[in-house]
């Protein structure tokens, strides 16, 4: 095989000219995507910008009430929205705009953290038991069933006596908690990539199991992980929100939506409903967002997606090659 | 043929498959899927490997490969006995041996770009230094399977079929294998595209004095590309012969059935052919083979011996073997051997 | 595009009547189906693209008539548009007539397409593997056009489920119909579907791709057996396939489709053995065969399959045409007539090249 070096001269040409289109298209590459999100997904951007503008007040939150979410006012109880308090204020005369910004932040981390979390324990346990099959599988999968057989809420109440409330507690158990179901989805997805010729040709090439893993596989669950980190997220702050409202969450003072909604919403809620309608309103909106930017996501990240038509062009090619089988 | 080594050497290999079923997984049945298959495949020639489906052939393709555990047997490579590597030196292996799949649209990672497909054997085997080098070297194997290297860059979704089964070939290519094994390499594409392909695998291999196994139950195909041809049946190994003689004398029962049943596009032609009415059904489960020879319940020439004991693979002329009583030279009180006739 | 067989049909009409073998009877349409100017069309997010581009032909009772093509000749898409199974959206008939003994298919309500499918025309698929209900026994899908279609009790259902496995040849029927159709083997399933499409006896089979997935020696049967029934049964038979080795055997009369439309019509002997249009001629001599002199090389096609969304201007064939002239990429050639039986789409005279 010594005389491949067939016209590599014209190659060499084409590589140069190949590298500047490429750089080039690099930097393009988000704008790119940010049109393509605005053209093709419209209620995605519009999720897109929902999830901007809470990551934002989250990570601004002091810059935004710099007051911060616990200065007490007592004069000032009760009031109703108004210029000078824009949410009105709670029972200890607490800003509620204030609380629920600071609240978005809480929101951020513990959704951020436990979602993470939970989607790389799905991850490794997902394509580790569906692309090692057999045995290992099998015993992985019926820890799984046990694990599920347990209600969430006993495993989340049984996880806060023992460790005792606070937020790393709550990201710990429900990372935990949605990792392990969620590995079921990942693995679902990994045993149908696996079947592809695609990966059997990586490994009759000679290519690990760690590359076949991270080259093949990984990329090719990515929709499903995509999707199930978008759910999640949102899960997670809703569950996050389940928690505190029971008072198993984060504790007061600390301004989780979830905690608002119950402790202060609930009790005060025919003389000051904005105490149960803000919290509320933030969560739906933000609930709402992250799951429509999700996805857009997916539908946008995938290679055959790209450029015009692509859907229709690819559910016509599938019909074509079965003709010839 | 020279007496040289063989570049690959299979001696009786067997491919079993256990069935396990019932609550506690217990083992069912044996699907023979391979049954004590043999050849060789010498240096710079193509092997065809024809039958229907279930004869085997894919699976022996994929034992060669080490892809699938043989039961039996013995699986040489230019000497190495590679039939029980595992492990590093099986990975090792695999850079002598390459694989050009049927399904263009299943065989290419849809999210990997062109170039990262075709270089992957490179970087597996750490077969270049550097990334300028690692391009050119895909440019050149591109430009090689008639692609246009700008196209390193693109997805695989963006091609038509028959290009995808070029990037396949050039990927095949990468690690400048000793046997590039094509399993079905043409029967996905369309029939104008086919003749590219056929032609490419041609090139290439007077080109790069490429050596093929190439597996097909297209008989046409199989003729056009082929030095030597071996037809399977269930598992077993019916009729070896070259190419010629295997088309003007096919002489196993089930090898001449073949030919009768393949439409040739000419309407004359079509008219004056005849469909060996003899063979009805279809073939049999290799989970219960019939006993004796495979071919009996679907054979107008089956006798008693046929239902009772196999036919051994006999060397009748040089390099033609045949695996039927019909030309068992103890038996010769059975039909002369059946005449051996095709319309052109 | 073609203003072409309606009047010429008509003529032939009273030539050929005589050697038509139903009887006689006056006026008796000689032809069944006439499809007239089809178009469908696939719209998508940037447009639409056209699948089926101004396509007219006709089935004569009792032939074979085969549409050859490979991918993207929109092929199997021209059947399932005559029966109105196209997906909508994105599929749209956008034009066209499709006259199926004396009533236009395309005019009719759903409820009255729903009438004539599995009952007037049958539709036999190319993958035997799905398109059998893997949870209802063989006697239930094969009874299942019946039971839509007439008014039969299920003792008579049952009595013409076995009689229909005995004519599709499958051994010991009334055990047969108790299976479920993962106990059969493909060549099994495919006679199945045959079964349930004569269940009715449509005067139109349309097979697309009938043995496809299927071994040679089992295509060989099947195909022997579907030439029978329908002479048998005096139906038509539209047979959609890429395999031109298919087409020579069974098919009297053969259209061979590219880009979505008819590029070539004729009988059997003129298409093989005097093409006219460089596709067709093209295809013969990139098919590899069995009785080739050996070291011939085969003479692909070159290039690519027609990209339907990006047709170039001019004829849809002439980027891998090796007679293109200028003419060819300026303007796309109507269907023309050559002689009696045979049509060409092409602005080339092949017999000069030749």
């Amino acid at each position: 095989m010594s005389n491949v070096s067939v016209g590599s001269a014209s190659v060499s040409s084409a590589n140069a000219a190949e590298q500047e289109t490429v750089s080039g298209r690099r930097r393009n590459r988000f704008m790119e995507f940010v049109g393509r999100l605005v053209r093709e997904r419209p209620l995605g951007a519009f999720g897109a910008a929902i999830c901007v503008v809470l990551i934002f007040t989250g990570v601004f939150a002091d810059v935004i009430a710099p007051e911060g979410y616990n200065a007490i006012s007592p004069l000032d109880r009760l009031k109703a929205p108004s210029w000078e308090h824009w949410f009105g204020t709670d029972q200890l005369g607490r800003d509620l705009f204030a609380r629920t910004v600071h609240g978005a932040q809480l929101s951020i981390i513990v959704a951020f953290a436990a979602t993470t979390l939970s989607i790389i324990i799905s991850a490794v346990i997902g394509i580790a038991s569906g692309y090692i099959g057999g045995r290992f599988d099998m015993t992985v999968q019926r820890f799984v069933d046990g694990w599920m057989c347990f209600p969430d809420l006993i495993i989340l109440i049984v996880a806060v006596s023992v460790l005792g409330p606070g937020t790393g507690q709550v990201i710990l158990v429900l990372g935990l908690l949605f990792g392990i179901a969620g590995s079921r989805i990942v693995r679902g997805a990994v045993l149908s990539v696996k079947e592809n010729t695609y990966v059997h040709a990586a490994q009759s090439m000679g290519a690990s199991t760690l590359r076949i893993l991270l080259r093949h596989i990984l990329p090719n669950v990515m929709a499903p992980i995509i999707v199930l980190y978008t759910t999640r997220l949102a899960a997670v702050i809703l569950a996050e929100s389940g928690l505190s409202f029971l008072g198993l969450g984060i504790p007061p003072p600390a301004p989780s939506w979830g905690g608002m909604l119950s402790l202060d919403g609930r009790t005060y809620m025919f003389q000051a409903p904005w105490l149960a309608i803000v919290p509320g309103l933030a969560l739906t909106v933000a609930v709402f967002g992250i799951n429509m930017f999700g996805d857009a996501l997916r539908d946008l990240l995938d290679p055959r997606m790209r450029g015009g038509g692509g859907r229709f062009i690819a559910r016509v090619r599938k019909r074509a090659p079965a003709s010839q089988r | 043929m020279t007496n040289t080594e063989p570049l690959l050497e299979v001696d009786n290999l067997q491919v079993h498959f256990k069935l396990h079923g019932g609550l506690l997984g217990r083992h069912q049945a044996t699907v023979r899927a391979v049954d004590g298959v043999s050849f060789r495949v010498d240096q710079g020639e193509t092997l065809g490997v024809v039958g229907e489906s279930g004869c085997g052939k894919s699976t022996t393709g994929l034992a060669v490969l080490r892809m699938i555990d043989p039961s039996a047997g013995s699986i040489r490579l230019n000497g190495d006995d590679i039939t029980l590597y595992k492990g590093r030196q099986l990975r090792r292996i695999r850079r002598r041996l390459q694989m050009v799949y049927q399904d263009p649209f299943g065989a290419l990672d849809p999210r990997m770009r062109v170039l990262d497909i075709v270089g992957e054997p490179l970087l597996v085997h750490k077969l270049t230094s550097d990334r300028h080098a690692y391009r050119k070297r895909v440019l050149e194997l591109l430009d090689l399977v008639g692609l246009n290297p700008k196209m390193a860059e693109r997805y695989p979704h963006e091609f038509s079929g028959g290009q995808r089964q070029r990037i396949g070939i050039a990927r095949a290519l990468a690690a400048e294998p000793e046997l590039i094994i094509c399993d079905e390499p043409v029967s996905a594409l369309d029939v104008s595209i086919q003749a590219q392909i056929i032609n490419l695998l041609e090139d290439l291999q007077s080109e790069l004095g490429l050596t093929y196994l190439f597996i097909a139950h297209d008989l046409a195909v199989v003729r056009h590309i082929c030095d030597r041809i071996m037809v399977m049946y269930l598992g077993q190994v019916v009729e070896t012969a070259s190419r010629d003689t295997l088309y003007d004398q096919p002489m196993h029962p089930y090898t001449q059935a073949l030919l009768s049943a393949i439409p040739v596009p000419d309407p004359r032609a079509e008219t004056a052919r005849e469909v060996d009415p003899s063979l009805q059904g279809e073939v049999p489960s290799p989970v219960n083979p019939p006993s004796g020879c495979p071919f009996h319940p679907r054979c107008r020439h089956a006798h008693d011996a046929c239902r009772e004991t196999k036919p051994p693979l006999r060397e009748l002329q040089s390099g033609h073997a045949v695996a039927c009583h019909l030309y068992d030279p103890a038996a010769s009180e059975v039909n002369a051997p059946w005449p051996v006739a095709r319309p052109a | 595009m073609n203003t072409d067989a309606s009047g010429q049909g008509a003529a032939s009409v009273a030539g050929h009547v005589a050697d038509a073998d139903q009887p006689v009877t006056g006026e008796a349409p000689r032809t069944l189906l006439q499809v007239r100017n089809l178009r469908t069309i696939f719209r998508h997010d940037h447009g639409s693209l056209t699948a089926v581009d101004g396509v007219s032909f006709d089935v004569r009772r009792g032939e074979t008539l085969a549409i050859v093509g490979e991918s993207g000749s929109g092929k199997s898409i021209t059947a399932m548009s005559l029966l109105r199974l196209i997906p909508s959206p994105p599929g749209e008939i956008v034009d066209g007539e499709v006259e199926f003994d004396g009533r236009d298919l395309l005019e009719l309500s759903d409820e009255e397409i729903r009438q004539i499918r599995g009952n007037e025309i049958a539709m036999i698929f190319q993958e035997p593997m799905t398109s059998l209900n893997p949870v209802l026994n063989i006697a239930r899908q094969i009874g299942e056009p019946m039971e839509i279609h007439s008014r039969r009790d299920r003792d008579s259902i049952w009595k013409r489920c076995v009689d229909l496995l005995r004519q599709v040849r499958i051994p010991d029927p009334e055990r047969r119909l108790k299976a479920y159709p993962h106990q059969f083997s493909g060549g099994m399933r495919q006679r199945a579907m045959i079964a349930m499409g004569l269940a009715c006896e449509p005067k139109l089979i349309i097979a697309d791709e009938p043995t496809t997935a299927l071994d040679v020696t089992v295509q060989a049967q099947i195909l022997e057996l579907l030439k029978d029934l329908t002479r048998d049964h005096h139906s038509s038979m539209i047979l959609i396939t890429h395999d031109l080795g298919v087409v020579a055997r069974y098919a009297d009369r053969i259209n061979v489709m590219y880009a979505g439309r008819i590029v070539e019509r004729g009988t059997s002997d003129e298409i093989f053995n005097h093409p006219r249009h460089p596709y067709t001629l093209g295809l013969m001599e990139s098919v590899p065969r069995l009785n080739d002199s050996d070291g011939t090389r085969l003479r692909p096609i070159p290039g690519q399959p027609p990209d339907l969304s990006n047709l170039p201007r001019g004829c849809p064939f002439h980027p891998r045409c090796r007679f293109a002239m200028d003419k060819c990429r300026e303007a796309e050639p109507p269907l023309e007539q050559l002689s009696e039986e045979h049509w060409k789409a092409c602005w080339v005279d092949l017999d000069d090249k030749h």
